[in-house]
């Protein structure tokens, strides 16, 4: 798939994809080459380049069942699964009622956590949460990252609502539809493409997050980033390569997908933008 | 043409984050005016005076703020740059996969990285040993926790160029840019002239509001900072963690001085962008 | 989008007159209200009942788990922790042990966070602390306890020792328990290092001399280091232990501060910046980046050696101004939700077949703190049979240095004042 149309001049060749290969390979030996080399073995003493004493033990010890990092990767896969499915389905709702808003503060809050940083957010939250009983716990960390994950979803929904969905929505008004009917002739076919890449974007956010489990989780929740943090708190590098491959699994084989879908993430960037301006 | 029902159940949804949010900006600033806390004193103004007083907050945000203007504009760059070699080498499938590789690296991994390539003892010395550039990793120069963010800003110069780039591409496929530089390769411009001077601009006036967004997001970054940032100042979101930790428990209001500023700094720079956003719809 | 000339309601609050508005504005006071009322008022008392037998606290344990928080940052003792010590206790008594990584300071904070939400039933069953910590936590009846009574594996404690019974001048008074003793020593790599400075001038001229090639972290290693230099710009170490003397704190603190400032240029990196804890400053010293290291626990160069995080020439000494000798403890949160369960841990933990495991300086290289005199021939004969240390002074011979620790306050300003003084002033 291309993105850019390329450059055809009459009676020149078509060039090859050389520069884009370099880059490709670039990337490839800046990211993944030392994360693999790192996680080939234990142990890297100055100034050898390879690890003391290579092999995949680190790799069959993080995906033995007993292993923390499995556990860990389970953690965060349910976590990831949760706060994606509460998240879209709270963000598709949210984007319903803040379009029939008039007050612009519930649009600036979809948007304050965008830019609000989740570990101070955490450590401000902790007090609510402790009060509530939900500290320590994974619903607790499931709420709080909802509160983030399902503005973010709101915000690309909202974008659906143009005056062409608000003119069927009246037409299906009209001929006496009910608020199923709207939600089924009107809302589903405008976000049936787009729910797939608030699912996997508020998965992915869940995924990454180390500040607000970390806080909200207390030590008890423990996911595949706080695993990595502790590895490299400890100066473990060779398990925290195994913990970083992992934790950039999913996100590279969400990438193919996103691919395919045209490359909407950045187009949720073009959703946000065209909010704010 | 919203029903009632969505209307209930969106702004009750809507309420989780809103109170989340308000609660804990309420618990940040009673906490800063000593009117909560196991050792709370009452009211007082002696915690935020001490913090404008003592400077430290001044300086991480000012440390925040240049490093991130620095991140936002070395990124731009890069992607102006990729997004020409895309144009006038032909760089393709390749570079859309590197740029999607680069984006599904999460921070953290990417600091780990920066450590992992940059620091004294990390790959790149021990190539320069083996190569002879150096004989111990005291001779390579210091990038990591350095005085001048270098690591700092590598790190976050790759969590958000493949961003920016990627959005471009897709500015570019949508506004179909590809014509208007061609065409003006045809009448005679060079590739990057073309780019520079007619995709660019256009580019610009599109990504201005994401471009605020990627400033916003390196200002509170945290992992990058953490791992490979300086001791001090510190960068506004270790600042605050750090210090909802530190030592003296009489000192822990301080924290949420801190906390709070950044919450009302945050929310302020998003009221100017809307309000700057709605204006300029207004005159459209 | 809205016009923009309607700015001035209050955030949050939609104007009444909007039904959505009106839907959201009772929603978020009903949740105020809410998060407001689910505070749990029945707090447990920090006493650990003694009349529960110690048989029921082992049937009622079983089955159940104990959240540990530790400082993780050492691989070997997360290790030892994580295997040995979490299949021993899963056998003997059925818990299961998870870990939460947490510094003292971090450990304070949250349990602080814990008590100001009135949170009675908290996160974590066992903290492993030293003196500040320990200090805090007590500030603000944090601990649940006297309970060391209560273990059947105190008895064999060397309470009469000093350096056990009192952490940072503070008398435990049951409320932790001691689990290991360990004093610091300084690590110098032989193979640069021909003799290392026994003196503070011979430290100050060594560095000088060697530009780049000293440093400390600016973690619970570093600052012990430095109080140990506190006490040698005093000429009154007494005005540091029950009571802080604050005249002499002000004088010696000063005089500390003045020292680092006049080596910092000759420092690592020229003093701009200190490695954040031990694991890095050892990684600097594999490296070959500096010529010395630190350890709080005097066992650790044989240990890091084997496992490849000090270099085959690293070497631990105590200087002639002696170092600081401490104990470290376990105590348990007044929040703890499975006190019983905790207790049969530590007990675990004191035991002489644990602690004997944990003296291997092939495994921990910690000291024990049980009076060896009260064990039986058999174990006597077993601890006495750990195999030496190669590379580190006896135990005897680094006692001869050690100082005691000072008032808990002391690590507090310290920590404070190197942020103060030399992180964040510029040279």
């Amino acid at each position: 798939m291309s993105v850019v149309t390329e450059l055809h001049i009459p009676g020149k060749r078509q060039k090859p994809d050389t520069s884009g290969i370099v880059i490709l390979l670039t990337v490839v030996m800046l990211i993944l080459a030392p994360l693999l080399l790192l996680s080939g073995g234990t142990g890297w003493t100055w100034p050898a380049l390879v690890p003391d004493r290579p092999g995949g033990m680190l790799w069959s010890a993080a995906l033995s069942p007993d292993n923390e990092l499995f556990g860990a990767m389970l953690t965060s896969l349910l976590l990831a699964g949760v706060t994606s499915i509460t998240g879209t389905v709270s963000g598709l709702l949210i984007s319903r009622a803040t379009a029939a808003f008039s007050n612009p503060v519930p649009r600036m809050l979809l948007l304050f956590p965008w830019i609000v940083s989740p570990v101070v957010a955490g450590i401000s939250m902790y007090d609510q949460l402790a009060r509530a009983g939900l500290a320590g716990q994974m619903s607790g960390v499931v709420l709080a990252q909802l509160a983030f994950a399902a503005p973010l979803s709101a915000v690309v929904f909202q974008n659906l609502w143009s005056n062409r969905t608000r003119a069927m929505t009246r037409l299906v008004r009209d001929l006496g539809g009910s608020t199923t009917a709207v939600w089924r002739h009107v809302v589903w076919p405008a976000v049936r493409r787009i729910i797939p890449v608030c699912l996997l974007q508020t998965a992915l956010f869940s995924w990454l997050d180390y500040g607000l489990v970390s806080t909200i989780g207390g030590g008890r929740v423990e996911t595949v980033t706080v695993r990595l943090f502790a590895l490299l708190r400890e100066g473990g590098m060779n398990q925290a390569a195994v913990a970083a491959l992992i934790l950039m699994t999913p996100p590279l084989l969400l990438a193919v997908p996103l691919a395919i879908l045209r490359l909407q993430l950045p187009d949720h960037v073009a959703g946000v933008s065209r909010e704010i301006s | 043409m919203v029903g009632p029902l969505e209307k209930i159940l969106g702004g009750l949804l809507l309420a989780i984050p809103a109170v989340l949010f308000l609660r804990m900006f309420l618990h940040g600033l009673q906490y800063s005016l000593g009117l909560k806390g196991l050792l709370q004193s009452g009211w007082t103004t002696t915690h935020w005076e001490a913090v404008f007083r003592s400077g430290v907050l001044l300086e991480s945000m000012a440390l925040s703020a240049v490093t991130a203007l620095i991140v936002t504009m070395l990124s731009l760059v890069g992607a102006i740059v990729l997004i020409g070699t895309r144009f006038c080498y032909g760089a393709g499938k390749s570079l859309e996969a590197a740029l999607l590789l680069a984006l599904s690296t999460p921070a953290i991994v990417m600091a780990m990285l920066t450590r992992l390539w940059l620091e004294p003892g990390g790959l790149i010395a021990r190539m320069l040993f083996w190569t002879g550039g150096i004989s111990s990793p005291a001779e390579f120069p210091v990038l990591i926790n350095d005085p001048y963010s270098l690591g700092l800003i590598l790190c976050g110069v790759f969590c958000s160029l493949p961003f920016l780039a990627l959005f471009f591409l897709r500015v570019w496929e949508a506004n179909a840019l590809h014509r208007y530089v061609s065409t003006a390769v045809l009448l005679g411009a060079s590739p990057w002239q073309a780019v520079w001077r007619i995709a660019l601009p256009m580019l610009w006036n599109r990504s201005r509001t994401l471009l605020v967004l990627i400033f916003l997001w390196n200002f509170s970054a945290w992992e990058g900072p953490l791992l490979v940032g300086q001791q001090s100042p510190r960068m506004i979101s270790v600042l605050i963690a750090d210090s909802t930790g530190e030592f003296s428990l009489a000192d822990r209001p301080r924290s949420f001085t801190y906390s709070t500023t950044y919450f009302v700094l945050a929310a302020a720079g998003l009221a100017v962008l809307t309000r700057r956003g709605r204006h300029h719809v207004c005159r459209d | 989008m809205q016009h923009p000339h309607n700015t001035h309601e209050p955030v949050i609050f939609l104007p009444a007159v909007s039904p959505c508005g009106l839907v959201l504005r009772v929603a978020i006071l009903l949740m105020l209200h809410s998060l407001n009322g689910c505070e749990e008022t029945d707090r447990q008392p920090a006493a650990i009942s003694p009349s529960v037998k110690w048989a029921d606290r082992v049937s009622q344990s079983r089955g159940t788990t104990v959240q540990l928080a530790m400082w993780d940052g050492d691989a070997s003792i997360n290790q030892w922790m994580r295997e040995s010590v979490r299949s021993s206790l899963r056998e003997h008594y059925g818990i299961e042990l998870k870990f939460s990584g947490l510094r003292g300071h971090q450990l304070v904070s949250r349990l602080m966070s814990d008590l100001e939400a009135n949170r009675v039933t908290g996160d974590l069953d066992l903290v492993w602390i030293n003196g500040e910590t320990f200090y805090q936590l007590r500030k603000i009846n944090a601990l649940a306890g006297p309970f060391t009574e209560l273990l059947p594996n105190a008895r064999l404690i060397d309470w009469q020792d000093p350096f056990i019974s009192q952490d940072f001048q503070q008398p435990v008074d049951g409320f932790e328990c001691p689990w290991g003793t360990v004093q610091m020593t300084i690590i110098y790599n032989e193979s640069t290092v021909a003799i290392p400075p026994r003196t503070l001038k011979e430290l100050e001229d060594w560095i000088r001399q060697h530009p780049g090639r000293f440093t400390f972290d600016c973690s619970f290693t570093g600052m012990t280091f430095l109080k140990s230099l506190l006490l040698q710009f005093s000429e009154a170490p007494e005005a540091f232990a029950t009571t802080l003397n604050e005249s002499e704190w002000d004088r010696c603190s000063n005089a500390l501060w003045s020292w680092i400032r006049k080596l910092r240029p000759h420092l690592w990196r020229e003093g701009r910046v200190f490695p954040d804890d031990v694991a890095q400053l050892h990684h600097l010293l594999n490296s070959g980046e500096v010529d010395f290291s630190m350890s709080n626990n005097d066992g650790e160069v044989d240990n890091k050696i084997r496992q490849g995080i000090l270099p085959p020439a690293a070497r631990a000494y105590v200087p002639d101004w002696g170092t600081i000798r401490n104990t470290h403890y376990l105590g348990i949160p007044v929040n703890a939700p499975n006190r019983n369960a905790a207790m049969l841990v530590i007990n675990h933990l004191i035991s002489p077949a644990a602690q004997l495991e944990k003296m291997n300086p092939s495994i921990w290289g910690d000291g024990t703190v049980l009076d060896l005199d009260l064990l039986s021939a058999e174990w006597q004969q077993k601890f006495r049979g750990i195999p030496g240390r190669e590379r580190a002074p006896s135990r005897t011979e680094l006692r001869k240095h050690a100082l005691m620790e000072p008032n808990a306050e002391v690590m507090i300003r310290i920590h404070e004042g190197f942020r103060r003084e030399i992180l964040e002033s510029p040279q």
